[in-house]
């Protein structure tokens, strides 16, 4: 890999990762928020933490190009999803989930 | 950094001495700094695992497919420091794109994060600018889950922020650098189920979120739109589809009274000594909503 040119891409692609931290960040300050406007951006976090998930279990990409249904995800997500109501704990959550979806594959 | 030096001066000493990590579930004493930055790193754990074995598969990738040099490789995590990013540009390097077009899928690709930093913003509305400026390096998928699901139990100190961004930082450096020393050694990261580890601590995120029925159905709204987006616009489309459809929903329903955990919140500011400032911001704000949720029931009466 041609070293100058690799390195001003990195410069370039961090600066542009860059652009979309901070000035949303800081600028975000000066912005009024209003009830409604603070409702509105409490349920962001459901939002994005289910995007997080939902299409990496109902959209899994096998060898071919589309689509199909991985049922060591959906049970590994079953397990998860009873050990989340029970424990409330995002570790034990993750844990539990990686041991069923390695359990499962050894079957 | 003033709010360090204010928290140092507030903390009782033998606080420092002890730092308890204890406070997980309970209403956080926001006594000494370490505990904020040690609690961050804490919070982030489940979520640094994943990011772990993201990276032994970006590390593994950059040597085995790309032949980048060590150097190479940990320059961009470094520097780049954005998961999905970093993969595409592996891939775009791989295929032989133009500089422009990695630049700009780059950008593209984080898109989403303008969406985190206007979310996480207010609440870091007390940091001096060259503070942010820093810290804003620090800003990911992770780090953005684990303070903004903070801000519901505390106030969102400049260390609580340094150290959810630590907690990703660190763990992708490290895995970067063991990913391309151990390149095909590990072989298939599958085979421990570790696929599965950003997924189950998001979904662990995700359901210790939901209290409400409506926080179930936004969920559920924003789990079909993230798909449906996933399928045309990748990841960022599909974070930026459930976001923005979970914000729609939200700012639709009747307005709810201060939510608890702020509500709490802004009790124990006003209590404790440090924190004048912002235990007035809190006040303007709780008057201002007041002022706004009554307004109109005045009129009504009238």
């Amino acid at each position: 890999m041609n070293g100058h040119w690799y390195y001003e891409l990195i410069g370039a692609t961090a600066v542009a990762t860059y652009l979309t931290r901070f000035p949303s960040l800081f600028f975000s300050r000066f912005l009024r928020i209003t009830p409604r406007l603070k409702q509105g951006l409490s349920y962001i976090p459901i939002g994005v933490f289910a995007a997080m998930v939902a299409p990496s279990i109902v959209l899994h990409h096998g060898s071919g190009p589309n689509p199909v249904i991985d049922w060591p995800f959906f049970a590994a997500t079953g397990i998860a999803m009873v050990v989340a109501i029970f424990t409330k704990n995002p570790l034990w959550t993750m844990l539990s989930g990686v041991l069923a979806i390695a359990g499962l594959r050894l079957l | 950094m003033r709010t360090e030096e204010a928290m140092v001066d507030n903390g009782k000493p033998e606080d420092i001495l002890s730092p308890s990590v204890s406070t997980v579930s309970s209403v956080p004493e926001r006594g000494t700094v370490r505990n904020d930055y040690l609690q961050a790193i804490v919070d982030g754990f489940p979520l640094a695992v994943s990011v772990f074995a993201y990276g032994l598969a970006y590390g593994a990738l950059a040597h085995t497919t790309n032949h980048l040099s060590l150097v190479q490789t940990l320059a961009m995590s470094i520097f780049v420091f954005a998961g999905a990013s970093q993969f595409t540009v592996l891939a775009l390097l791989h295929q032989g794109a133009a500089f422009g077009t990695i630049v700009s899928s780059a950008l593209l690709l984080n898109a989403r994060q303008i969406l985190y930093g206007l979310n996480l913003g207010p609440y870091l509305r007390r940091l001096r600018p060259r503070v942010l400026a820093g810290l804003a390096h620090g800003l990911t998928d992770e780090s953005y889950s684990v303070s903004i699901v903070a801000t519901q139990k505390r106030e969102l100190s400049a260390l609580y922020f340094a150290g959810a961004g630590s907690a990703v930082f660190f763990p992708w450096l490290v895995s970067s650098a063991a990913g391309f020393l151990l390149g095909g050694l590990i072989g298939d990261p599958q085979k421990f189920g570790l696929d599965y580890a950003y997924i189950g601590a998001f979904l662990g995120l995700l359901m210790a979120q939901l209290k409400t029925r409506r926080q179930v159905l936004g969920a559920l709204l924003a789990a079909t739109a993230a798909t449906l987006a996933a399928h045309w616009y990748g990841t960022s489309g599909a974070v930026l589809a459930g976001a923005l459809i979970s914000f729609a929903y939200g700012w639709m329903q009747r307005v709810e009274g201060v939510e608890q955990g702020q509500e709490q919140n802004e009790g124990k500011g006003q209590g404790s000594g440090h924190g004048d400032e912002e235990s007035l911001i809190a006040k303007e704000w709780r008057n201002e909503e007041k002022s706004l949720i009554e307004k109109p029931l005045n009129e009504v009466q009238r």
